[in-house]
C-alpha cells in the first residue's frame, strides 16, 4: 500500500484530533491514540469487504458512521450533574424571557420618551437604549444560571433523599383562624385610622393635618365606594373565620373582590385627586398602583393553584 | 413537532438495547479485548455496538474501577486490553443475575411466542 492510503489516514487523523480536543487534556493523548489505531482497523476490515484499498470517501463514510465529534466526545465523559434538571427547564425558560421582558416593557418606553437620557437625541434613542439598557437587562439570565449551577453543586453535593420529602399542605381550603382573626383586626385598625385621620384633619388645622387632608371630591364621591368595598371584605372574613374553610363560593366572592379592589384603586389613581397636598397624592397613588400590581399577581397565582389542582379525566364513552 | 411511529419505535428499541450493553459488554471482557476485537465478538453473538459507542464506553467503565487496562504489543500496532477489574467481576456477577431474574419475569409477562412470530424473528435476526 503506497501512495493513495495516505489521504484515509489524514482523514482518520483529522477526525481524531477533532473528538479529542474536546476531552480533558490528561485523556487526550491515550484516546486518540486508541481511537486512531482502531478506526484504521476499522477501516482496514471495511476495506477488505469491499475487495479495494482504503480511499478517502470510504474513510469519511466510516468515520461519519462513528459519530459526530461533539457527540463522541460527550460519550467519553461520564454522565454529569445537568445544571438545569428537565423539570426545571420550563420554568427557567418562563422565567429567563419573563424577566428580560419586564426590564425591557420597562426601559424602552422611558428611554424612548427620553425620560432615562434627556441628553440623547431623538434619533439615537433607540440604539443608546439597546446598549445600556437593552443589552443589560441579559444580566438576568446569567443570574438565573449561575443560581441553578449553584444549586447543582449543592444537589451534588448534599443529595436529596426520598425521606427530605415532606407534603405541603394538601388542604388548601383550610383557614387558619388566628391568622385570619389577625387579619379582620387590622383591617379594622386600618379602617378607624382611616377615619381618625379624615375626622382629625376635618377637626384641627395645623400643617400636619393639612398633609392628610382629603380632597373633597375624593371624600364625596370615591370614599363611601370604599367603605362600601372595605365592608364587604370584613364580611367575607367573618364567613371564613366562623366556617373556617373555602368554599366555592367565598373563593369565587373573594376573586370578585379582589378584582373589584383593583378596579377601585384604578379610579383612585386615575378619577382625580385623594389628598389636596401633592406629595401625600402622588405617592399614595404610587403605592396604589403597585398594590394593583400586587393583587393582579396574586389573582394569576390563585388562578394558577386552581389550575394545578387534580381533576377527574373526561372519561370516553364507548 | 409529533414523532413518526417507526422513529417512535426505533428509538424505544434502541433504549432497550442500550440497558444490556453494559452488560454485553462485561460478559465479553472475563478475557482480554481490545476495542475492535471486542466489538467483533459482540457482533459474532448477535449483538451489534455502535464503534462510536464501545469506545467510549470502556473508557467510562475504566474510570468507573470496572476495568483494567494495559497497552500491548502483539502481532501488529500498539493496542489497549481491556478486562474485567475484581470491582467489574462482582458487578457482573450481580447484573448476570438481575438480568436472569428480568428475562423470567418479561417471559412470564409477555407469554410464549405467538404462532409464526419465532420464524418471522429468525428471519430478521439471519445476516
Amino acid at each position: 500500500m503506497s501512495g493513495r492510503p495516505a489521504a484515509p489516514d489524514a482523514l482518520i487523523e483529522a477526525y481524531v484530533l477533532d473528538v479529542i480536543r474536546r476531552l480533558p487534556r490528561r485523556q487526550r493523548n491515550d484516546v486518540g491514540f486508541e481511537l486512531r489505531a482502531l478506526l484504521a482497523e476499522g477501516l482496514r476490515d471495511r476495506a477488505g469487504d469491499a475487495g479495494r484499498l482504503p480511499d478517502e470517501a470510504m474513510a469519511l463514510e466510516h468515520v461519519r458512521q462513528f459519530g459526530r465529534p461533539d457527540e463522541v466526545a460527550a460519550r467519553y465523559h461520564p454522565p454529569g450533574v445537568p445544571v438545569i434538571p428537565p423539570a426545571q427547564t420550563r420554568g427557567f425558560a418562563w422565567a429567563t424571557v419573563v424577566g428580560v421582558a419586564l426590564q425591557w416593557a420597562g426601559s424602552l418606553p422611558l428611554a424612548l420618551s427620553g425620560d432615562l437620557a434627556p441628553a440623547v437625541p431623538e434619533s439615537s434613542r433607540l440604539g443608546a437604549w439597546w446598549i445600556s439598557y437593552g443589552l443589560g437587562a441579559l444580566w438576568w439570565p446569567g443570574f438565573l444560571v449561575t443560581v441553578m449551577m449553584v444549586a447543582a453543586w449543592v444537589r451534588q453535593t448534599w443529595p436529596a433523599t426520598v425521606a427530605d420529602w415532606k407534603p405541603r399542605a394538601a388542604d388548601r381550603d383550610h383557614v387558619s383562624r388566628p391568622l385570619y382573626a389577625l387579619g379582620l383586626a387590622a383591617s379594622l385598625c386600618g379602617i378607624a385610622l382611616w377615619v381618625a385621620i379624615a375626622w382629625s384633619v376635618a377637626t384641627f388645622s395645623n400643617p400636619f393635618t393639612r398633609v392628610l387632608a382629603f380632597d373633597s371630591g375624593f371624600l364625596a364621591t370615591r370614599a363611601p365606594v370604599l367603605l362600601i368595598y372595605w365592608a364587604a371584605g370584613i364580611a367575607l372574613l367573618v364567613v371564613l373565620l366562623v366556617e373556617g374553610r373555602w368554599r366555592d363560593l367565598t373563593r369565587r366572592i373573594d376573586f370578585g373582590l379582589k378584582l373589584a379592589g383593583c378596579a377601585l384603586m384604578a379610579w383612585f389613581v386615575f378619577g382625580g385627586r385623594i389628598f389636596i397636598e401633592d406629595p401625600a397624592d402622588q405617592s399614595t397613588k404610587g403605592a396604589l398602583a403597585l398594590i394593583i400590581l400586587l393583587i393582579l399577581g396574586q389573582l394569576a397565582a390563585d388562578l394558577w393553584r386552581l389550575r394545578r389542582r387534580i381533576r377527574p379525566p373526561e372519561a370516553q364513552h364507548s | 413537532m409529533a414523532e413518526r411511529p417507526e422513529e417512535a419505535n426505533a428509538k424505544l428499541e434502541q433504549e432497550l438495547r442500550r440497558g444490556v450493553i453494559v452488560l454485553a459488554t462485561l460478559s465479553q471482557l472475563r478475557e482480554a479485548q481490545y476495542g475492535y476485537s471486542l466489538r467483533q465478538a459482540l457482533a459474532e453473538q448477535g449483538m451489534v455496538v455502535e464503534e462510536g459507542t464501545l469506545y467510549p464506553l470502556l473508557r467510562r467503565l475504566e474510570g468507573q474501577g470496572l476495568l483494567a487496562s494495559e497497552w500491548r504489543i502483539e502481532d501488529g500496532p500498539p493496542r489497549r486490553y481491556y478486562t474485567l477489574s475484581d470491582e467489574g467481576k462482582k458487578l457482573y456477577a450481580g447484573l448476570t443475575a438481575s438480568w436472569r431474574n428480568l428475562v423470567d419475569t418479561i417471559d412470564r409477562l409477555i407469554g410464549p411466542p405467538a404462532a409464526g412470530e419465532d420464524q418471522s424473528r429468525k428471519r430478521k435476526a439471519a445476516p
